[in-house]
């Protein structure tokens, strides 16, 4: 059985329906994504499987359990950082984390925590005068202390500076290596494919795409964008794909990128053009991401 | 063992969080050791008739300065912090640990009873140091119906913070419902339960409570017996508050 089994779940605030008939599963060990534009219902979603929300219709299991109606058995087993964060005031980083190891059974030591998130020496310091960024690791450091089976991290990353960002994909790689199950959302192509699994793209509440970002790439049928302009004004030999020029500078999408290539560079040192600005781009998961999401 | 290292954990964070909290630890406790201390020395020679005896102001004022102490430090104090925890998310946040809303509720309650215990002594210390006002008659009555007081305006402080809209009005709200009723239930100066402010007074809990407190604290001896109907009253907002509080109450952030 998989940690999280969604069936078909609907939720509406009054007419306006968030989620919208949406079917997810989560095998132990994944790290999957939720990815999709604001307003899409990633939120609505992750806090129905986290026991925030209820559910209009469909039918939910989390760890074997209905969020809605768990306990602090489920609540012992899942870690959470939520969109917002909240960090009760007056406190310090050691009292603040001493305080919710005391809520778990099997709690990690708040120096072990502090070291996966990458904060140590902070512990004397008082919450509220680190910066954002800062308290947002402190309160993925929360989420890590009851040493949960299951991580819910929605928009983890968000507010961090590059480098952090970087460091928070390693903490979440880390979680995937002990084989600690999560589900974070995200606005961020690079995060998803650089964490993910697999990964559903969601928007206006429903599921539109969902696989590994490879395999979501190439059923898109994208095709790979070759673009250079070029001086001189020399007829184009023919090229498999389509070919769109703008006075000297041409755009060729292809199916058969090497073979095109293949062509063009032939084409032009033997007729000594100048070739310039020479680009081979594949399909992004950005470009899959923007067709699916704006239609 | 393991929840009872979860609420002596939460108690430390109550009282912590309470403490090191300028604004509510000042508000709470400043507040009524200075209205006593500075009414009671400007009105020391003060007397007034309850009944066939007559009393000194001062020996009016300390229970009744206790009884507004504790009405601070359950009512008040609970209603803000909740609504400020509750918009910032930080109520969200516990109820997604194994805490337990009970175990929040239990702690945050316990925490505000040793304010309360706290301002009991602090108020009823000073009153007989700084103003000469005498020892309860009756010790055990006095702390029993003041802790009682205390349980039903800790009731009607979750009660309240449920129905604030949002944190930002809080303050306006809790105090602008506080002080006028405070000040017609004869908290600062005795007001005759025949007056109109008396009669609309009557209807609120806290001059059945200052009254209950005081006959209890029975400062020379003379005053009557607790009522039973003051008592009754006060329970009857306190079973409103508390089911109020169970039906209504939200943890999480109101949408603005
Ligand atoms: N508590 C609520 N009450 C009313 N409407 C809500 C509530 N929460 C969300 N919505 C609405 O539901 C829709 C989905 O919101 P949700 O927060 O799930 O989106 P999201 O994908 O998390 O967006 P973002 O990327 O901006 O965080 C939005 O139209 C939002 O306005
Ligand atoms: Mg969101």
């Amino acid at each position: 059985m998989d940690i999280i089994e969604v069936d078909n779940v609907r939720k509406s605030y009054g007419d306006n329906e968030a989620v919208g008939g949406i079917s997810l599963r989560v095998g132990e060990g994944e790290v999957v994504a939720l990815l999709g534009p604001n307003g899409a219902g990633k939120t609505t979603t992750v806090e129905i499987l986290e026991g925030y929300r209820k559910r209009d219709s469909g039918s939910v299991s989390v760890l074997g359990m209905d969020p809605w109606h768990a306990g602090s058995a489920f609540r012992s087993r899942v870690g959470l950082v939520l969109q917002e964060c909240a960090l009760p005031p007056g406190l310090t980083v050691l009292e603040l984390l001493t305080l919710y190891a005391a809520y778990y059974e099997h709690a990690r030591s708040p120096k072990e925590v502090l070291a996966l998130v990458g904060l140590e020496g902070v512990e004397g310091m008082r919450v509220r005068k680190l910066s954002g960024g800062q308290q947002r690791r402190i309160d993925l450091a929360l989420a890590l202390i009851g040493d949960p089976a299951l991580i819910f991290l929605d928009e983890p990353t968000t507010g961090f500076d590059p480098g952090a960002r970087r460091s928070a994909w390693e903490i979440v790689k880390g979680m995937q290596s002990i084989g600690k199950t999560v589900v974070l959302t995200t606005h961020y192509m690079d995060e998803a494919y650089a964490l993910a699994s697999r990964l559903y793209i969601i928007a206006r509440g429903k599921v539109v795409e969902e696989g590994t970002p490879d395999a979501i790439i190439q059923r898109s049928q994208r095709r790979t964008r070759i673009t250079f302009s070029h001086a001189d004004v020399h007829e184009l030999p023919p090229v498999e794909g389509d070919v769109q020029r703008d006075g000297g500078s041409v755009v060729v999408e292809t199916d058969v990128p090497l073979k095109a290539l293949h062509t063009l560079t032939g084409w032009a040192i033997d007729n000594t053009v100048n070739v310039e600005n020479l680009e081979v781009k594949n399909p992004s998961l950005e470009d899959v991401y923007l067709e699916l999401t704006n239609a | 063992m393991h929840n009872l290292r979860k609420l002596l954990r939460q108690l430390q964070f109550e009282q912590r969080a309470f403490w090191r909290n300028p604004a509510s630890a000042v508000f709470t406790f400043v507040f009524p050791v200075i209205i006593l201390v500075v009414l009671g020395n400007v009105n020391s020679h003060a007397r007034f008739q309850v009944g066939a005896h007559s009393y000194s102001y001062d020996d009016y004022l300390a229970p009744a300065m206790s009884t507004y102490g504790i009405i601070s430090a359950t009512f008040v104090s609970l209603a803000m912090i909740l609504s400020i925890r509750r918009d910032s998310g930080v109520l969200k946040r516990f109820q997604g640990t194994p805490l337990g809303s009970t175990m929040f509720i239990v702690s945050i309650l316990i925490s505000s009873l040793i304010n309360v215990v706290i301002m009991m002594v602090l108020t009823i210390g000073l009153g007989m140091i700084s103003l000469g006002v005498h020892f309860p008659a009756n010790a055990l009555e006095t702390t029993a119906i003041m802790l009682f007081g205390a349980v039903c305006f800790a009731g009607l402080g979750v009660a309240m913070a449920a129905l604030i809209p949002n944190s930002d009005a809080a303050p306006a709200i809790v105090n602008g419902i506080f002080f006028p009723i405070a000040f017609i239930s004869g908290i600062f100066f005795p007001i005759s339960g025949s007056s109109i402010l008396g009669r609309i007074g009557n209807f609120f809990p806290i001059s059945h409570y200052t009254t209950a407190v005081f006959d209890a604290y029975n400062p020379i001896g003379t005053a009557p017996k607790v009522a039973g109907t003051d008592v009754l009253i006060l329970a009857a907002w306190g079973v409103a508050g508390i089911l109020l509080a169970i039906r209504r109450f939200k943890w999480e952030p109101s949408r603005r």
